[in-house]
């Protein structure tokens, strides 16, 4: 009598897929829905994804640290960082948009970058790290609330709209926040939860 | 949380969004003061303001992102629900839900924006910038469609119509 072949649980549409054994560079998707259930990279990419994890936490401290532009109006200058947007909502008594810009752009992105490089790491070393699947689903969590790209680009905006009042000088934060956001555009293809998720059940081979 | 739960989540964070979308492009989302002269700006104002200034790559960014994506993400939720529970365009259904997951975050540029102008504009009668009800409304539409897409899981459309 045969043994049944192991099966893998879509995550999209939850139908049940047989495991193959995939070659370097070859991925698996689901019968139903077609997302790809399984993929077997030529390289190992949670290497690469522990580097810009690593990199996101730096820059995203530099970011923190580092103003992002000088606005100036008739002699009145008027510099700010991440938080300054946060603190002045709160002051004004936007304290609901305060939080959201707070999560979205502090909070989220800080704990992204941090599980995603712990994760990587307990992958590498095969599961041995602890709370390596709570830090997972931190991670799984965050994802999707981690806007750094969206506040890159609207601190672009914002110096097109503020040119058109005064005078701005980009600071150093700018360019911390615009390296943050490739990180985090990098790691959305490099750092897949699932394949994390077998890799630390001990289901995923090394490429 | 049930596939029922999430469906009367998703229905009726969908409906709020509906409901609040109007207040928030109706009402100013901020006032900015320059040289002593105040005005008012909704979303759409804002876009207005950009395109004047030549300025059509902003704006076009903003209209696409604060306008158009918010409200698309309203009407392909209603289209999830209604279909949900049949088997038609199901892989459209799934595409769609992807799609929405990859732009619905693009909306909340103009409350990073708002967040960015209020925290430079802080000098007084030569410039400034205070948030208005608006910016509550709009950061609430925000919440909802997201919060919606999050709650609505792709697995539910493959799943057959259960009694709701």
């Amino acid at each position: 009598m045969s043994l049944p072949s192991p099966h893998i649980l879509c995550d999209q549409c939850g139908s049940q897929v047989p495991e193959l054994e995939l070659q370097p560079g070859q991925s698996l998707r689901c019968g139903l829905c077609k997302s790809v259930v399984k993929r077997k990279r030529k390289t190992e990419s949670f290497q690469s994804a522990c580097a810009f994890g690593l990199a996101g936490m730096v820059f995203f401290a530099l970011a923190n640290i580092y103003p992002i532009m000088n606005f100036s109006v008739a002699g009145n200058t008027q510099s700010n960082e991440i938080v300054t947007g946060v603190k002045v909502l709160m002051t004004q008594g936007y304290g609901m948009i305060a939080g959201l810009v707070f999560f979205c752009a502090l909070l989220a992105p800080a704990v992204y970058f941090t599980g995603v490089t712990y994760v990587s790491l307990a992958c590498m070393a095969r599961g041995s790290l602890p709370f390596a699947l709570p830090f997972l689903n931190l991670v799984r969590r965050a994802e999707p609330w981690s806007l750094v790209p969206v506040l890159a680009a609207a601190c672009m905006v914002s110096a097109v709209k503020l040119d058109m009042i005064g005078v701005v000088d980009w600071q150093p934060g700018i360019g911390w926040i615009a390296l943050m956001a490739l990180c985090a555009l990098a790691l959305g293809s490099l750092f897949d939860p699932a394949e994390a998720e077998r890799r630390l059940a001990g289901k995923e081979t090394l490429p | 949380m049930t596939d029922q739960t999430r469906i009367s989540l998703t229905k009726g964070l969908v409906a709020a969004g509906l409901v609040l979308y109007i207040p928030a492009n109706v009402l100013p989302v901020m006032t900015i003061v320059i040289a002593g002269e105040v005005s008012d700006l909704t979303v759409l104002g804002g876009v207005e303001e950009f395109a004047q200034s030549g300025l059509m790559g902003a704006a076009g960014l903003i209209f696409l992102a604060s306008i158009v994506v918010p409200f698309l993400k309203l009407l392909c939720m209603c289209w999830l629900l209604m279909l949900h529970g049949s088997s038609r365009m199901r892989p459209q259904r799934m595409k769609a839900l992807r799609i929405l997951h990859q732009i619905g975050t693009w909306s909340m540029i103009d409350i990073f924006l708002l967040s960015v102008l209020a925290a430079v504009g802080q000098l007084g009668i030569m410039a400034s910038v205070v948030p208005q009800p608006g910016a509550v409304f709009f950061a609430a539409v925000l919440l909802c469609t997201l919060f919606a897409a999050e709650i609505y899981q792709p697995r539910m459309i493959w799943r057959p119509q259960t009694a709701l």
